[in-house]
């Protein structure tokens, strides 16, 4: 071998620089950068001097972290010995987020109930939450002064916390800070341009510019929408939705079927149940041709008419987007949305109005089937449970007595611009058309019969809303799903017997926990709880009533699936 | 490296195991058999020692759920710890004689499957491309290139592609309405509708109507019997290679073609116009009828990045003499595409067809993402996967979901085995 030379290809190699070793240094020097950067920050992190109450939520709205914040401060104040913090996480994040420090032993104090099956499902709930029957029969110490200074924890919302219920578990796991209801939003100075230019072009009737009394009235401001969009602007569409039309169309129900459903009460116990219904269709005493039935689903055709064509393609945030952006006349969706909604409608110069969905005035189309005005109900909504895991329960729970008082549940919920909760606290401006009427009439009747059935009909239905179909063509799918042998309505009867006798087993192992604690430890039962679970247990009779209801009815045994 | 250097030889045929040391077997040799399985034992101990973190990870979160699938679907279970009672067979009993539902799904199934197996061709041919380039430095940088987007997350994609098909704002409709195309489409729309109505559409899809199935599928059905026969006469080792089998293969494939073409004519267009482009926004992802349309065009032109990289490993294996010969041959590049490359990367064409269909049988997200969970309008976007979440999520028949799960397992087995067993690399 040849002694190497300068222009040894082997010499270049050896003083060329190995990309490896450069890798290898460059990867132990980010290493060691960041360790240190993690033991220094560890190390300068103050250790807590005081106890810490953790609150986690996914409510990213705007106007929400800043209202929760304003509580926690006022709170603060309060309790200078006690630190309290909140963790928003994304909704997104939040089911991940919690099951693993509901699992790990980790979890915040004060838990938003919801998005994880843990905090949504019984078994969850009862593993990881703390019950609060015992707590809230009991005076909140924050509404002194107040009217309701000797009034009962639970009596002191609106929904007498029945926003915390679980009936399974027969005990109150939440308490919630508002409620949720939906409406029409609207864009006042293009529904004014709308309403101008189409009143000039002489129709009649003519539209108005102001939130519609009447169905009709409310049809002829989409016309004048149409027209306007169609001269001026044809990116503007009548409405949008941020959740379809099905809520629309439960709206009507009440207004169009209360008196129908109390003629299908067959128990006469008020309630006009799924299976009541049905057994009314069967019977061949309505059908989808009976007029207040069809009216409904005419109604809300109507409706259907002024989206966007096969406006189930669209989603929530692209409904908001053309609504804020002046593409649309008329938005749909809740209270949740309507701060966010105002601010970005402020921020490009125009201003919203809210107002419910009306019913067919009288003289319009249907209207002689409108039985009177949809009453609402008032369903609490952002509850916030207790864990377990907690080592400040009291703290925890005296924070939730804080924000339910009516002066921070007011001061809340105007920060957060949602509709307060608690009994006499007053909604900002812009929640006060959120304000349930519980005037009217809450009996209706929906051709729906288990999931199953409502899933396959709903999918057809929405064809027809979206002028893809016939009525007629629907009305044959929704023949053939509900007569269906195996899967339709019998079947969907069965299965409600099936989860009545599950639950039935479920308050057999309450009655037994009770019981045994009893035994262990006289006198530490809940006797409340128990009452409630042998009520339960004694009323529902394993499923029996269903069994009963449907060979008296149907005029066969059920079909045992 | 030599075994010298390794310390490691392997074991003459018969001997004590596929690995053992010189020096154990020298021990052996010699009746030290107790010291020899001591020394056995040794090495399998730290072997296995080695493996079992892996195994043992693969166990806890891999087959103890699965295994746990295979339980629960005896049982019927509503997803809470006391909701569970057994069975048996009960809930695969249901599913194929009580569920028309959940069979109509894999209709959707193989539309898509069909669709994604032409939408793979983009991703063989732009890796045969990138092969092909001569300049590495460019090979280098295509390959970072198709690599890139790998690292847009699923979701945002998703969002991306839904916006794209968006009827009032999306970039598909407005690309449709400035290059004029949307007219022709209405004008598709209503031609093709009219000959869905016609006396020839009624007759395509109401001929010889048998126990209520078409004429069009029993066309189907034969040109199947045909092609499929060669495929048999083949397994069984018989001579197929006279010019009677080619003409049975051709007139099978061109059956099943014909019954494609009338019925892509005559019976998936209904017979009254869509009436969707006539303003020029169709809502592609809201009509019952262009649901499927949009979710075959979704992601054109179909060059997977995972699919590209995995024809382009499978390339790189062949060897230059193998080129050179065909060169010297006079192979064209046609040529060498269909009797080179192909036949040589159909291991990864293998893999990745198993991954294809793993992925359209079991996929749900992107359904119940884009759809919600009834599947969309009429239903149409309801695949298997998706039916399975909505027994699980939204009836609370976990049990029920869970043999709904094994079906769909067997069914991939069963078509695996098929792949492995005539998608074969013959070299």
């Amino acid at each position: 071998m040849s002694e190497p030379t300068s222009s040894d290809p082997r010499d270049e190699s050896s003083s060329r620089i190995n990309g490896n070793v450069v890798g290898i240094i460059f990867l132990i020097v980010a290493f060691s950068v960041s360790l240190v950067i993690s033991v220094k920050n560890t190390l300068s992190v103050e250790r807590p001097t005081k106890p810490v109450l953790r609150i986690a939520h996914w409510q990213l709205e705007a106007g929400y972290r800043d209202a929760l914040q304003a509580v926690i401060d006022d709170y603060k104040k309060l309790h200078p010995e006690l630190d309290v913090v909140q963790m928003p996480v994304t909704e997104a994040l939040y089911k991940q987020w919690i099951n693993t420090q509901l699992i790990s032993g980790t979890a915040p104090d004060i838990c938003e109930m919801g998005q994880s099956e843990l905090l949504s499902k019984d078994e969850g709930t009862v593993r990881y939450f703390m019950p609060l029957s015992g707590e809230i029969s009991k005076i909140n110490p924050y509404n002194k002064g107040t009217d309701l200074e000797k009034t009962p924890w639970k009596e002191t919302l609106l929904d007498g916390m029945r926003g915390g219920f679980r009936d399974g578990l027969q005990d109150y796991y939440g308490i919630s800070t508002t409620y949720t209801s939906m409406r029409l939003f609207y864009n006042k100075e293009l529904l004014k341009n709308a309403v101008e230019f189409y009143n000039s072009t002489g129709p009649s009737p003519k539209a108005i510019d102001g939130p519609p009394h009447t169905f009709g009235q409310w049809m002829t401001q989409c016309q004048a929408l149409k027209a306007y969009a169609a001269a001026k602007d044809p990116a503007v569409l009548p409405v949008v939705s941020c959740y379809g039309v099905f809520g629309i169309q439960a709206k009507f129900e009440p207004a169009f079927t209360a008196a129908l459903a109390n003629d299908c009460d067959l128990d006469l116990d008020g309630i006009t149940t799924d299976l009541e219904g049905y057994i009314a269709y069967k019977r061949g005493w309505i059908d989808l041709q009976t007029p207040q039935i069809k009216a409904v689903y005419e109604t809300t055709r109507q409706v259907g008419d002024q989206m966007q064509q096969g406006f189930s393609g669209m989603d929530r945030q692209t409904a908001q987007f053309r609504f804020v952006n002046g593409q649309a006349g008329f938005l749909w969706t809740g209270s949740w949305d309507a701060k966010g909604t105002d601010v970005q409608a402020k921020s490009k110069g125009f201003e919203i109005g809210i107002f419910p969905v009306p019913d067919p005035g009288s003289g319009e189309p249907n209207s002689q089937y409108i039985v009177g005005n949809a009453g609402e109900t008032i369903a609490g909504a952002g509850s916030y449970g207790i864990a377990k895991s907690s080592k400040h329960i009291d703290q925890a729970l005296d924070f939730l007595r804080f924000i339910s008082s009516r002066a921070e549940n007011e001061k809340f919920n105007a920060i957060a611009e949602w509709p307060p909760l608690t009994i006499g606290a007053k909604p900002s401006e812009l929640m006060k058309p959120f304000t349930p009427d519980l005037r009217g009439l809450n009996s209706r009747l929906s051709l729906s019969f288990g999931t199953r059935v409502t899933q396959t009909a709903n999918a057809q239905l929405l064809n027809y809303y979206q002028g893809d179909d016939t009525f007629e063509s629907f009305a044959k799918s929704f023949r053939d799903v509900i007569n269906d042998p195996d899967r339709g309505g019998d079947w969907a009867w069965w299965f409600l017997f099936d989860q009545r006798q599950s639950d039935e087993r479920n308050a057999e192992r309450i009655l037994a926990q009770a019981q045994t604690l009893e035994l262990l430890d006289p006198g530490s039962g809940d006797q409340a709880r128990y009452r409630r679970a042998l009520l339960q247990e004694v009323s529902k009779n394993n499923g029996q009533d269903y069994l009963y209801q449907f060979k008296n009815y149907r005029g066969f045994n059920m079909p045992m699936h | 490296m030599s075994t010298a250097t390794t310390g490691i030889t392997r074991a003459p045929a018969g001997g004590p195991g596929p690995l053992h040391t010189p020096g154990a077997t020298h021990l052996a040799t010699r009746g030290g058999a107790v010291k020899g399985l001591w020394q056995h034992a040794k090495l399998y101990t730290v072997l296995f020692g080695l493996m079992a973190p892996s195994i043992l990870t693969l166990i806890l979160f891999t087959y103890y759920p699965q295994f746990g699938a295979i339980r629960y679907s005896l049982y019927k279970w509503d997803g809470t710890e006391q909701g569970v009672d057994w069975v048996g067979f009960k809930n695969f009993i249901e599913a194929f004689t009580a569920d028309p539902l959940f069979w109509q799904s894999f209709k959707l199934v193989l539309i898509l499957l069909a669709a994604n197996i032409v939408k793979m061709w983009p991703s063989i041919i732009a890796a045969v491309t990138l092969h092909r380039l001569k300049s590495e430095r460019f090979q280098y940088i295509y390959r970072v290139l198709f690599v890139v987007p790998m690292i847009i997350p699923g979701v945002v994609s998703l969002l991306i592609w839904k916006s794209f098909f968006d009827a009032g704002s999306g970039a598909l409709n407005a690309f449709l309405n400035a290059s004029g195309l949307m007219k022709a489409l209405m004008h598709l729309d209503y031609s093709m509708a009219a000959l869905a109505a016609s006396g020839f559409g009624t007759a395509v899809r109401d001929g010889f109507v048998i126990n209520g199935v078409s004429g069009l599928w029993y066309m189907v059905l034969l040109g199947a019997i045909l092609v499929f026969s060669r495929v048999f006469v083949r397994m069984f080792g018989m001579d197929d290679s006279s010019k009677a089998w080619t003409a049975v293969t051709v007139t099978g494939s061109l059956l099943i073609a014909a019954a494609i073409i009338l019925g892509l004519l005559t019976c998936v267009w209904p017979t009254r116009p869509l009436k969707q482009f006539d303003f020029g926004t169709p809502a592609w992802l809201g009509n019952q009828n262009l649901i499927i349309p949009s979710v075959i065009f979704w992601g054109f032109p179909w060059v997977g990045t995972v699919g590209v990289l995995i024809y382009l490993a499978g390339l790189q294996n062949i060897t230059a003499d193998v080129y050179e010969a065909a060169e010297l041959d006079g192979v064209g590049s046609i040529r060498r595409l269909f009797a080179i490359e192909l036949p040589l990367i159909l291991t990864q064409v293998r893999i990745n067809l198993i991954f294809l269909t793993i992925g359209t049988i079991t996929d749900y997200g992107f359904f119940l993402l884009l759809l919600g969970p009834n599947g969309g309008p009429g239903g149409k976007g309801m695949v298997p996967g998706l039916y399975m979440y909505e027994s699980a999520f939204i009836e609370s028949r976990f049990g029920y979901a869970c043999a709904l799960g094994m079906i769909l397992f067997v069914i991939l087995l069963s078509i695996t085995v098929l792949y492995q067993k005539f998608v074969r690399v013959d070299k």
